[in-house]
This record gives structure tokens, sequence and C-alpha cells, in this order.
């Protein structure tokens, strides 16, 4: 059916558009960009197999050669942007706004980091090795 | 060697390309010899300026050459069109010969300027393009063509006198002199657009177009004696175009700037302001005599009466200036003004050849000799270190020796000695005003002749005067000069020999008695212009005017050498005994002064209210333009730089756009 | 799938069902996407469980048990979850590997769709090329696992409100084309009309039976006036068209011809009929290009209705990389060296913006 594939398409193009609009990691929202595409490119095919006709197919193949192209430029980029800020968080990069203009900073506070797991410890196993006096209560 | 189509366009592209050549190149790449490409391109169209002439000897039209279509709307058909005729010939001639002679005297004139490159190529380029700008103005067959190069030469005017604008007296005087012409300029414009609508109106079918000269000239010769109203259109259209005329060539009452345009470079005042440009005007009447022709006497008697009186005026301040530049600049208006009266004279059919030669051959000679005389004047000043007053040197025919036979040679032509060119020219303008004096208005022709011999008069005084003031009496050389006052280098002199020649001899070899110069018009200007519908009267030498008019000009010289070197203390008490009359001519009549009051004053209040009015309307613009401003800021904190906002944004227009879609969709 | 009751059906698709999964994917998304402040992350699981279910029920449409409704479902259900892992988990490496999972189940569904080859393509660039990278300059860039700013997002509400309003704009423009209930009683009213003609026809009968089974003149006469006058869809006024033509014009001159021209005529007419319902069934919203010139390298032509099977797809050649290969190079040759064009260059640039510069 023709539809179900419309709004499986329609879904993910949904869904990879609130990501790109919301999270800030560059390669994230470079991720949710593809996904994006990936919903258009269900959309063709489905198309092309509704009307027996491989126009659709061959559209998705150009699709499929942009991203590439994209993704390599786009890789190159997030690279360099990396390289000049040491992070992927795309809300550094904003001196273009008006020049009197506060930058937009985040203020809710970050829950404190959780307390990390202790790593797993083999159980001592064997005879203990014998250990100077002064630190053989540890 | 070259077809007459390329002979024509290469005589103003070549100093063009020079022009541009030096302008992008020569400060960076040219540097001190900045001044080749100026000096090869102008004596090159000098040549092709004889072989110009030497075809239009041996044609029997007028050589007109269309290049490229300017303009074409409807009935207007403007094209890019070069026109050569004896009027033609002989003004490239006089403006490439002369100019190129001026070029390399202007190398060593400039020769101070060699040092700060920037300005030496400057001086060139702007050179090269008064070259081209004029003979542009000269080759067009269109008014428009010609106003093209009209606007030119009064630019490269402008660039060339206030050429030392870190000089306050020379910007001003490079503004005067472009405001005064430009007054004169809108009337001539207003005489184009009214001769092509005057055209249109008469002809409606036509798809000729009223500014090309063929066009205009068969019209104008065409029309009838008794048809009062076409007679009165270019009564009008003649007026308009003469206050071009006035305007460029300094006449009553525009002369104003003519003075002060002596700021610039020595060779540009001999080249633009006493040569070339200036005669400008008297070309354009001569070229629109058949305009001229077809309006009411009354046309041809102010352009006369403005000549004889600029004539009169001029000489009479010339009498008592002191600056050896302003005298000669006074003497150019004057006999600029000659060549009005000359033109003037016009009044019937067989007097335009007449006048007509008369005119073009004063412009012809006067071309040699007042630009021998500025030149020569250049080169004291460059002797002098700059300083041209001329009371403050004196007795500098030891110290100068070839300088001063030169100016001898010019100051001699310029008084009208007998034999001399200036003789000659003047004497034919004289002749042609006695001729006017027969037919109408024939008492005030009378008049403007007595003023022209008693002009003449004046005119040899005050030559001479400079030039006993400045060679004669004891040797007295001002300490700007340094210690070894000495003549000129040759690439001075050389000019200044050449020009002397002419300025002796040409004169008598063009005109009086071989007529090259009358044939020439005769043949080559005359029937062409108006069609063949005019007989050129006989014309023969006139022996007592000679003899009066020699009276006069030798009269002139003998009180000269009475005054100012024989009893060098009488011009000090006739000075004292005619203090009012001394002093108006010192002052130039005050005619500043009147202008300043009479047109400068009331235009400044004008202006100063014309400012308020601006204001007002400034602050109300102003409080519009700050809306946008406010409302910007209201919506400012939108622009914070952050990619996801703006996208977020996108995405909610669209949002709200498809919505919209969607709910219609739903009804 | 459940049983839509007619009277909310008949409101707006925006009120059911499209709406309340959408409400509950909204809730989901808003609850899940990383904040500094959020809810413990079951809620947003729960919700999204809850829309999830909701909308596999109603939006889709499979129509019996079958293997392709299965691995449709599958497929489908794989992407929308992994997609919103990928918008929601705040570890970068895991949602790039959420979203190899988008992609591959994707593939899945191209599969499903007969495009083998494409298929292969997307999971060799995106799978094998794209995630690898990224996954790399993650390992480069981001070896500490989530960041602060993966800990944040922007704007979440409103971005997921335009999404999701986007979204709905969508499916509303979906349901009302193909799955728009008037159009769709109108067809049912005609398989009933329709049924005991063919039921007739496709008994092995003789020819006088087969003609004096129905009252024929009635059945060609009522069948346009199942089709409501004035149908907004094209299809269906395209069809009770062409119902009117047989009615007025054919069935009047074949009525004085004998038993067997009659039959022969009925025969034809009734199957002519069932496939005109079929077709235009399956084809309810497709626009239709006009015009001869276009081209049949890739299958049918665009202009001309494609044969239907029961699904409502057209004809796939089996040899789909083959057909593809012909399709692209004679269609898109132009195209394909445009992007061939594209890919180099993009190379090159890749390099140049990429390449350390020495300082």
């Amino acid at each position: 059916m023709l539809s179900n594939y419309l709004i499986v398409g329609a879904i993910l193009f949904a869904l990879g558009l609130i990501g790109f609009l919301t999270r800030r990691n560059l390669i994230i929202m470079f991720l949710c960009a593809e996904m994006m595409l990936q919903g258009v490119a269900l959309n063709l095919v489905a198309f092309a197999r509704h009307r027996g006709n491989l126009q659709g197919q061959s559209f998705t193949l150009f699709i499929v050669t942009v991203a590439a192209c994209e993704a390599a430029i786009a890789l190159a980029l997030i690279l360099v942007l990396y390289r000049s800020s040491g992070s992927l968080d795309v809300s550094l990069w904003q001196e273009m706004r008006e020049p009197d203009q506060d930058a937009t900073l985040d203020e809710e506070p970050l829950p404190p980091p959780l307390p990390e797991e202790p790593l797993p410890r083999l159980t001592p196993a064997g005879r203990e090795p014998r250990q100077p006096e002064e630190t053989s209560h540890v | 060697m070259f077809d007459i189509r390329t002979l024509l366009v290469l005589i103003p592209v070549l100093p063009l390309l020079a022009a541009a050549v030096t302008g992008f190149f020569g400060p960076r790449f040219l540097r001190k010899n900045s001044h080749w490409p100026c000096i090869v391109a102008v004596a090159s169209s000098c040549v092709l300026a004889f072989l110009v002439l030497g075809k239009v000897a041996h044609a029997e039209a007028p050589l007109i050459e269309r290049y490229y279509t300017w303009m074409q709307t409807g009935s207007l058909d403007i094209g890019l069109t070069l026109r050569a005729d004896g009027l033609t010939a002989l003004m490239l001639i006089t403006i490439t010969f002369v100019g190129s002679w001026i070029a390399i005297f202007a190398v060593g004139y400039m020769s101070h300027e060699r040092e700060h490159e920037a300005g030496y190529a400057r001086f060139f380029a702007a050179v090269a393009l008064f070259v081209f700008s004029m003979t542009l103005l000269v080759l067009g067959d269109n008014y428009l063509v010609m106003f093209a190069g009209w606007e030119g030469v009064g630019l490269c005017s402008y660039l060339l006198i206030g050429f030392w604008f870190q000089k306050p007296s020379a910007a001003a005087a490079a503004r005067k002199a472009f405001l005064v012409t430009r007054l004169g300029d809108a009337g001539m414009m207003l005489g184009i657009l009214l001769l092509w609508a005057g055209y249109q109106y008469a002809h409606p079918q036509t798809t000729a177009s009223g500014i090309n000269f063929e066009t205009a000239f068969t019209w104008a010769s065409s029309t009838l004696p008794d048809d009062t109203d076409t007679q009165l259109f270019f009564g009008t259209v003649a007026l308009l175009l003469l206050c071009g005329a006035v305007g460029k060539s300094a006449q009553i009452p525009l002369y104003v700037w003519l003075p002060d345009a002596m700021e610039g470079p020595t060779p540009v005042s001999a080249l633009i302001h006493a040569a070339t440009m200036v005669t400008a005007g008297v070309y354009l009447v001569a070229r629109s005599m058949p305009i001229f022709h077809a309006a009411p006497p009354a046309v041809l008697l102010t352009v006369a009466s403005i000549g004889a009186a600029t004539a009169l005026l001029a000489a009479l301040i010339a009498l008592t200036q002191h600056d050896l530049k302003r005298v000669l600049a006074y003497s150019t208006i004057s006999q600029i003004g000659y060549m009005f009266l000359a033109l003037g004279c016009a009044t019937t059919d067989g007097l335009v050849l007449l006048a007509v030669t008369a005119a073009i051959f004063h412009l012809f000679t006067h071309a040699f000799f007042k630009a021998l005389l500025f030149l020569s004047a250049g080169s004291v000043m460059h002797a002098m270190g700059n300083v041209i007053d001329m009371r403050r040197f004196s007795g500098l025919r030891t110290v100068l020796p070839t300088t001063h036979w030169t100016f001898l040679c010019g100051a001699a032509a310029l008084a009208g000695v007998p034999l001399l060119s200036g003789f000659w020219s003047k004497d034919e303008i004289l002749g042609a005003a006695l001729e006017a004096s027969h037919h109408a208005y024939g008492n005030v022709y009378m008049v403007l002749f007595i003023s022209g011999l008693v002009t003449a008069g004046l005119t040899a005084f005050y030559t001479f005067r400079a030039y006993f003031l400045t060679f004669w009496g004891e040797v007295k050389v001002p300490p700007e000069a340094g210690h070894h006052v000495h003549e000129s280098p040759p690439v001075m002199t050389v000019p200044l020999m050449v020009l002397a020649v002419g300025a002796v001899g040409l004169g008598i070899v063009v005109q009086p008695f071989t007529h090259w110069f009358g044939h020439l018009l005769e043949h080559h200007w005359l029937n062409s212009s108006f069609g063949g519908t005019i007989q050129p009267a006989p014309h023969g030498f006139n022996i007592p005017l000679m003899a009066g008019s020699s009276l006069f000009a030798l009269g002139g010289v003998g009180l000269a050498w009475l005054m100012y070197v024989r009893s060098p203390a009488l011009p000090g008490k006739l000075a004292g005994t005619m203090q009012g009359l001394y002093q108006l001519s010192l002052n130039k009549f005050h005619v500043d002064e009147l202008y300043y009051v009479f047109f400068v004053g009331p235009a400044t209040l004008f202006a100063g209210i014309c400012q308020a009015i601006d204001f007002l309307v400034d602050s109300v613009v102003d409080l519009v333009g700050q809306l946008p401003g406010l409302l910007g800021k209201l919506v400012r904190p939108i622009q914070n730089g952050l990619v996801q906002f703006y996208a977020l944004a996108m995405i909610l227009g669209l949002t709200v756009f498809l919505s919209a879609l969607v709910l219609r969709m739903a009804k | 799938m459940l049983m839509l009751p007619s009277s909310i059906m008949g409101v707006s698709p925006l009120l059911w069902p499209i709406g309340p999964c959408l409400l509950l994917g909204l809730i989901a998304v808003i609850l899940l996407l990383p904040r500094p402040s959020a809810l413990p992350q079951w809620y947003g699981a729960a919700f999204s469980a809850a829309a999830l279910l909701l909308g596999g029920a109603t939006l889709v449409r499979v129509g019996g048990w079958s293997p392709e409704g299965v691995l449709f479902y599958a497929f489908s259900g794989i992407a929308v979850v992994s997609g919103g892992v990928l918008i929601t988990q705040r570890n970068p490496a895991r949602a790039a590997l959420a979203f190899a999972l988008v992609v591959l189940s994707t593939c899945g569904l191209f599969l499903l769709q007969a495009a083998s080859f494409l298929m292969a393509a997307t999971i060799i660039t995106y799978a094998g090329a794209i995630i690898v990278t990224f996954l790399f300059i993650l390992m480069l860039a981001q070896q500490r696992g989530a960041s602060d700013a993966d800990l944040r997002s922007r704007e979440p509400f409103l971005a997921a409100t335009a999404g999701f309003v986007l979204l709905g704009a969508l499916l509303y423009v979906l349901f009302v084309t193909y799955r728009n209930p008037e159009s769709e009683v109108v067809l049912a009213a005609l398989d009933a009309h329709l049924a005991p003609a063919v039921k007739a026809v496709e008994k092995p009968a003789a020819d006088d039976q087969v003609v004096k089974a129905l009252d024929w003149g009635k059945f060609f006469e009522e069948a346009p006036q199942v089709v409501p006058e004035g149908t907004p869809e094209p299809r269906l006024a395209a069809l009770r068209q062409s119902f009117q033509n047989i009615e007025g014009d054919r069935w009047f001159n074949v009525q004085l011809q004998s038993a067997n021209e009659q039959a022969k005529f009925i025969r034809e007419t009734v199957a002519e009929m069932h496939q005109a319902v079929h077709v235009a069934r399956h084809s309810l919203g497709d626009l239709q290009p006009q015009g001869q010139r276009l081209s049949e390298f890739s299958g049918t032509k665009p202009s001309a209705m494609p044969k239907f099977d029961a699904l409502g797809q057209g004809p796939m050649p089996a040899e789909n990389v083959a057909h593809l290969g012909r399709s692209l190079f004679t269609d898109y040759l132009l195209a394909v060296e445009m992007g061939g064009t594209l890919l180099l260059v993009a190379t090159i640039g890749a390099i140049a913006i990429a390449h350390r510069k020495n300082s």
C-alpha cells in the first residue's frame, strides 16, 4: 500500500526535523538531516513501486549521491569547526548575531554527575604475598 | 596611405589613446617619460590633419563618415559622425600644430613637476585628452557630437586650471571657469534641443534629425525672406547657441573666468586659454553661420556688438595690468572679441564669406602669435622663478635673448605691425566691418568699426607696454630667480622659434595675396553649408583702411616707446592726473565686484533659503527614517546568531503556512 | 486494525486517528529530549510506546496478515523507534548507531518495494561509509561520551510542536487523498453493485442464462448513479462518466442483437467495469501528467495508467539493476554525469577544507 510508506516517510522526516532543530551536537544534527533525506527517499521508492516506474528509484540514487557529497563536505567543515573551538557544540558559533546582542548562554545548571560506579575488581585469589609491615593493614 | 574613414577617426583617437595610456600607466610605469605618448599622438594627429587638408582640398563635397549609431529612437537618429570640410581642416591644423609645439615646450616648462611623477603624467594625460575633445568638437557632424567635445574641453580646462589644486586660488579659478562656462552651456543645450524640436515640428513626416548639420543648414538656407516665423525661430536658436559661444569664448558678459584661468600652467594658458579652446565659440558661430544668417539681422548685430564691446573693454583693462600673463589674457579676450565682430558682419549674402574668412583667419594667426606670446611669457616665468609681476623685473633682453626676440615677434604680430600676420587678419576684420556699414544697421556698424580701430591702437600700446616693461630699461631680476639667470633650454626655445616664424610669416603666405584661406572656405565650406544659394562678393585690398590701421598700430607702439622707454616717469604722472580712469582700468572696471553683488549675492541668499527648506524636509524625512530603526530595535533580539534558532523560525513559518492551507482544505 | 467508528471518522481525520497518535508522540518526544532537569525516562518511553501502538493500529493499513505486512510492520517499527532514539539519545555514539538502524530498516523497506539495488547502495553508502566516518570523528572529538551540550536541547517544546504540526499537516493530506471516507463509501457501494454481475458473469453458463441472470438494463442504468454527482475526487468522476457512456450508447444498440452478442458484450463490459473500479481504487490522488513524448525507458510511461495488482502496485521488472541502469543511462544521462562531477568537486572541496594548514 502506497500510503503506508508515505506515512512512514513523513514520520521519519518529522523526527529528523525535530532532532535537527533541538539537538546541539553538530554530528547528531547532521545525522538528523540524513534521516530527513531517508524519509524522502522512502517516499520516492514507494511512488516508483506504485506506478511501476523506475524514475523514483533513479531520483533516490541521486539523493544518495548528493548525500554522500554533503557528508564529505559536512565532515570537513565539522572537523575545521572542532579544531578551532575544541567542541562539537553548535551553540558556540553565534558571533553573527546583532552587534549589541548578548550571547545566548545556558542558564539552567546541569545536575551533578552521577557518582562513577567503581570499576569491577578481581577478587583476590591465592596466597597473599607478604607485605611490608607499615602498609599491611590497608 | 589611409582612406579618409580611417584618417578622420584616427585624429581624435590617437590623443585619446595617449590620454588613456598616460593616465593609467603614467604614474606607475612611464614616470618621467610620461610626455612621450602625448607628444607622439598629437604630432601624428598633426600629420594626419595635413593629410585631411589635402583630401579636403581635392574633394567636391564635405567628407562625412558615420562610424556608429549613438542613439536611435523614433525619429531621433544620432550617429557618431565625423565631418571634414574647409573649416574643420583649418581648425584641425591650428589645434594639432600649435598643440604639438606647446606639448614639446611643456616638457621643459614642467620640468619641476617631473620630480613627483603623478602630477607630470596627469598634466600630459589631460593635455592629450584636451586635444581629443577639441578635435572631436571640430570634427563632429551634428550638434550632439560637437557638444560632447565641447563639454570635454570644458572638463580638461577645469582639470588643467586646477592643476596645482593645492593652491586655493587655482582651485577657485578652476571652479569659476567651469561654472561660468556652464552657464553658457545650458543655453547652448537648450538651443540644440530647440533646433531638434523645431525641425520635428516643421517637418512632421521626416526621419531626419534637426541636429544634424546638413539637415539644419539646408532648412536654414532654404528659409524664404518673408517667412518671419521661421526667421524668429532661427533667431532664438542662434541666440541660445550664442550663449554657449559667449561662455566658452569669454565674451561679455561671461568673460570673467578667463583672467583667473591664468592660475594654470603657462603651456595650458597658451594652448587652451589662448590658441584653441576659447576660440571654440568662434568656431561654433562660424559653423552655425547658416542659422545666424537665416535669423533676423539684429542677431548678427548682437554678435558684432558683443564682440566689439568685449574687444574695447578688455583692451582698456589690459592697459594697466601689472601681471604679464593677465595682460595677455585680457588681450586674448579682446582678440576673440575681434573675431566675434567679424562674424557679426555677415549681414548680407555677399558678406558671409568675407566675414567668416576674416574671423577664421584671425583665429588662425592669433593662435600662433598668442601661443607664442604666452610661451615666451612662460619662458620668462621659468627664468624668473615663477615671478610674473612686471614691476619686479625689467631689462631682460640681454639676459634672455632668444625669448626677447620671439616675444618681440609675437608682440609685433599682435600689435598689427604692417606685413606681419596680425596685421593682415585684423585688416580683414576691419574691412568686413566697414563693408557691413553699407548695409542694414549701417550706422551701428560704423560705430563698431571705429571702436575696432581704436581697439587696434590700444592693442598695440598695451602689447608694447608689456614688452618694454619686461625687456627694456635697466636689468632687474627678482630674488626668486636665483643667482644664475639663464636662457631656457632648447626644448623650450625651439618651439618658440617655430611659432615666431609662423607668427611673422604665415599671415602673408596664406591669405592676402594667395587667398588660400578664402578659396578653401569658399569651395569647401560655403557651398556645402548654404546649399549654393549665395555668391561671395568680390573683395580687394582697401589701401586707405590698411594705412589707417597701420597708423593706429604704429601710433600705439610709438606711444608705448615714448612712455616706457623714453621718459619712464610719464606713466606715473599720467596715472596721477587721471586717477579715476586709471583705478577703473586697474580694477577691471569692477566687473567682478558687480557680478558678486548682483549675481553671487542673491544666489547665495537663495541657496541659504533652499538650505533652510532642505533642512526642514530633511528633518521630516529623517523622522520617517527613524521609524524602521525603532521597529528594528523591537525585533532585533531575533537575530541572536544561533543557527538552530533561525532554522526553527523557518520551520515555524512553514508550519503556519501549511496549517493554513490544510485548514482551508478541510473546510 | 481497529474498526473506525464512522461517526468519528466522518468529522476529520485530524480528530481521529491522526490527532491522538500525534499528541502522544509529541508528549513522548518532549519528555525524552535531553534536558538538565528531565523526568525519568520511562515516562517518555511509556508515551512513545502508546503512540507507536496506537499509530501502528490506526494509521497503517495492511489488509490482512501477510508476509509483506509483517515485514512492513517490523521494518517501519524499527525505523521509527530508532529514529526516536537518534533524536533523544544523549550519547552521540549511540545516536549514530541508532541512525545505522534507521538506515538498515529503511533499506528493508526499500527491498519490500522492489528496490534491491538501492538497498545495497544505501547500506554501503550510509551504514558503510557515512556512519563509520562520523563515528571516527566522534571518537576523535568527543572521547568522553555525552558532553554538556548533549545534555541540553534548544527550544524542545517549540521545535517538537512545529515538527508534529508539520507531520499532522502531511498526514492529513495523505488521509484526505488516499483514505477519504467518502471515496471509500462510494467504492464499497460500487463493489456491492458490481458483485452480483461479476458473480453472474464468472459462472460458466450458457449465453442466454447470462443474459437472463440480471436485469442488465437496470444494472447498467444504475451503475453511474452509485457515484454521487459532483464528487470532488477526479477518479470517481471519470468512473461515473465512463459508466454513463456504457449505459447511454452501447447497451442501447446491443439490446436488439442476438443473445450471443449480448452475452459477449455483457462479459466484456462487466470485466471492464470491474477493472475500472479496481484501477480507480488504487489510483486515488494520483497525478497524471499529460503528453505523448514521455520516455518509456524507466518503465510504465508516467502518462499511462499501470496495471495494478491486488495490492495496488504497478508491475516492476525483476532485473532491478539492469532496468535501473537503463533508466539512468538514457533518461538521466546528463544528471549522472553531473552527479559524478559533483562527487569529484565535493572530494576536492572536502580535502581542501579539512587540510591542516601550517600556521
